[in-house]
């Protein structure tokens, strides 16, 4: 007997599920193998192969399992590359900061004052909420005589992006062109262009009527990190990966509930979470492509919306079938387990009740706490993508406006929304977090407008933007209230 | 019938055969035509065991080895029985169809 075949042959066996079966094929294959054979030949290793995975289902005269596996390893599949492309970007390198960032700022904007820049979050939640995109940092300059005269100003751009070693990408275009605004009439060029890991989103913008305190527009970019070739290797092996598991996993209870009346059930209740789970990845699959910024979304944006009740349907379904499939679990560890689930039951519907009943967390204590004005920066800042602009009680109503106008004049931040009833948790979570603020107190403390940074490095814009206007008391990072 | 299922029949007919040689069996049968690969053999044996019309006979131990030998039940006889009136009926027909083409004059198909 040929020691090395009977070894190749062993392992092309893994395939089968573990048992007596590999033992018996082993036998089979090494007595008709010819003595010249030295390999298993492709025909055989693929033929093993396909039928070990099919016996691993189990079932020998069922079609149907096939069937549902090979969509359950479609689904999981999918979950398995959405999770591996999303670990993956969390090895990407960090945007531009410091003198990279200004040199890159200077090659498209020479001479001018360059706001925004620096480093973003690897993803961050769309404007409109509906989504989450590759974070980016923008850049833009207020406008010039010269940034205004759009076309010529982009040509300029263009010029100075290739001679830095930018590679251009698209022709220059007004990126919405049917959204032409009659009354405000915006015009708008658009390009994008790559160097190395980095893709560049070039927007000019001109609102020719702007009452002077609001913005006329801006020349702009976003920086974005292309996706890094790495990740598309970890999206595909997450992919084989999860295709596999939910292979075996689906075999394992197959062939765990075979001739039971629950199996029935399970391929009810699993098909039922793959026709509302498939639908849905078809659907986030999908890629939105538009003129300046490709795939400005990442393939899995829709698991983390729309799908995610068909996602976790799906998951519970198939958590549910594990635990059926394996009950009652090995003696050794039937008493263990009743000990485990009972003591997690009960910490569950502790922990739920002391949740629902409290309005502050319960760890705060009741504490009451001492508020300084305006508060403190929190801890991390660095990526931070929410700021306070926090404004005297004194102010008079035109000063308000002014400074909501201020707000809005910058350029990668969202609107000032306005707060001034201090009982609002969310007032008084700005001042103390989860401790308690005395409302005798929060009736005296400076009101505040919230502000979402479209990156984070307009941070310094804003407060560019309002320092020193009648009414402000201060601007700070601050967490976002939920 | 698929034809492994067909051959592995035949093969078992006359007695309890290992893998291996219902695998032998089947391509001396066949005159060398029909050579199963092992994953095909087992899958089609576990489905036929599956079905009642094979089921395993004995075991014996080979170099360490377990070699199971399967044998065909009374229903497994009589799938093969019905196989055997069936394919010959098929045959014929075609033979029949074959001559009457040749009797009308009628030339290959051309489209």
């Amino acid at each position: 007997m040929n020691a090395r075949l009977a070894k190749q042959y062993r392992r092309l066996l893994w395939a089968y599920p573990p048992g007596e079966r590999r033992v018996e094929l082993l036998d089979t294959l090494i007595e008709t193998a010819p003595p010249s054979r030295s390999r298993p030949t492709a025909r055989e290793a693929g033929n093993l192969l396909w039928h070990g995975m099919r016996a691993r289902l189990g079932r020998p005269r069922s079609r149907g399992v096939v069937v549902l596996a090979v969509f359950v390893a479609l689904a999981c599949g999918f979950l398995g590359a959405a999770g591996a492309s999303r670990a993956g970007w969390e090895t990407a390198p960090a945007l531009p900061g410091g003198a990279e960032s200004a040199a890159i700022g200077q090659t498209v904007f020479p001479g001018l004052t360059v706001w925004g820049g620096g480093d973003a979050p690897k993803f961050v939640q769309q404007g409109d909420g509906d989504g989450v995109e590759y974070g980016p940092a923008y850049y833009w300059v207020k406008h010039t005589t010269e940034t205004k005269d759009i076309e010529t100003y982009t040509a300029g751009v263009r010029e100075r992006l290739i001679d830095a070693g930018w590679r251009i990408r698209s022709a220059t275009v007004d990126p919405d062109p049917d959204d032409a605004d009659a009354v405000t009439l915006v015009y708008e060029v658009a390009f994008w262009a790559t160097r190395g890991d980095l893709r560049l989103a070039y927007t000019d913008h001109v609102v020719p009527n702007a009452p002077s305190y609001d913005s006329g527009g801006a020349a702009a970019f976003a920086l974005t990190r292309a996706e890094p070739v790495w990740v598309r290797v970890a999206t595909g092996a997450g992919a084989v990966l999860g295709a596999l598991i939910g292979w075996l996993l689906t075999g394992w209870v197959s062939r765990r509930t075979e001739g039971r009346a629950v199996s029935g059930l399970i391929v009810v209740m699993t098909i039922i979470g793959l026709v509302f789970l498939l639908p849905a990845l078809l659907m986030t699959a999908g890629t939105n492509v538009t003129p300046v910024a490709p795939q400005n979304e990442p393939f899995w944006l829709g698991l983390v919306y729309m799908p995610l009740g068909p996602t976790l349907l799906f998951l519970y379904v198939g958590a549910g079938s594990l635990i059926v499939a394996g009950w009652p679990p090995p003696a050794v560890f039937r008493r263990r387990s009743a000990v485990l689930v009972a003591a997690l039951t009960v910490a569950a519907v502790a922990g739920g009740v002391v949740w629902y009943r409290s309005p502050v967390p319960a760890w705060a204590g009741g504490r009451v706490c001492t508020p300084v004005v305006p508060p403190a920066e929190p801890a991390h800042t660095r990526l931070s993508r929410f700021a306070r602009v926090f404004v005297s009680q004194d102010s008079t109503a035109e000063q308000l406006n002014l400074i909501e106008a201020a707000i809005g004049r910058v350029y990668a931040a969202g609107p000032g929304n306005f707060r001034r009833d201090s009982l609002t948790p969310e007032f008084s979570a700005a001042y103390c977090g989860t401790a308690a603020l005395p409302q005798a107190v929060g009736r005296t403390l400076p009101w505040f407008f919230n502000v979402d940074l479209a990156s984070p490095g307009a941070y310094d814009a804003l407060v560019a933007e309002v320092r020193g206007m009648p009414g402000v008391v201060g601007v700070r990072h601050a967490l976002p209230y939920e | 019938m698929r034809e492994p299922t067909f051959w592995i029949l035949t093969a078992l007919a006359t007695r309890p055969l290992p893998g291996y040689g219902v695998i032998r069996e089947a391509a001396r049968l066949s005159g060398g035509q029909v050579m199963l690969p092992a994953g095909t053999l087992y899958a089609a044996l576990d489905r036929l065991a599956a079905e009642g019309l094979v089921e395993p006979d004995h075991e014996e131990q080979v170099d360490g080895r377990t070699r199971r030998y399967y044998r065909l039940t009374s229903d497994g006889v009589s799938a093969l029985d019905a196989e055997t009136v069936r394919r010959p009926a098929g045959a014929l027909a075609a033979t029949r169809q074959s001559a009457a083409r040749k009797r009308f004059g009628l030339g290959p198909a051309t489209s």
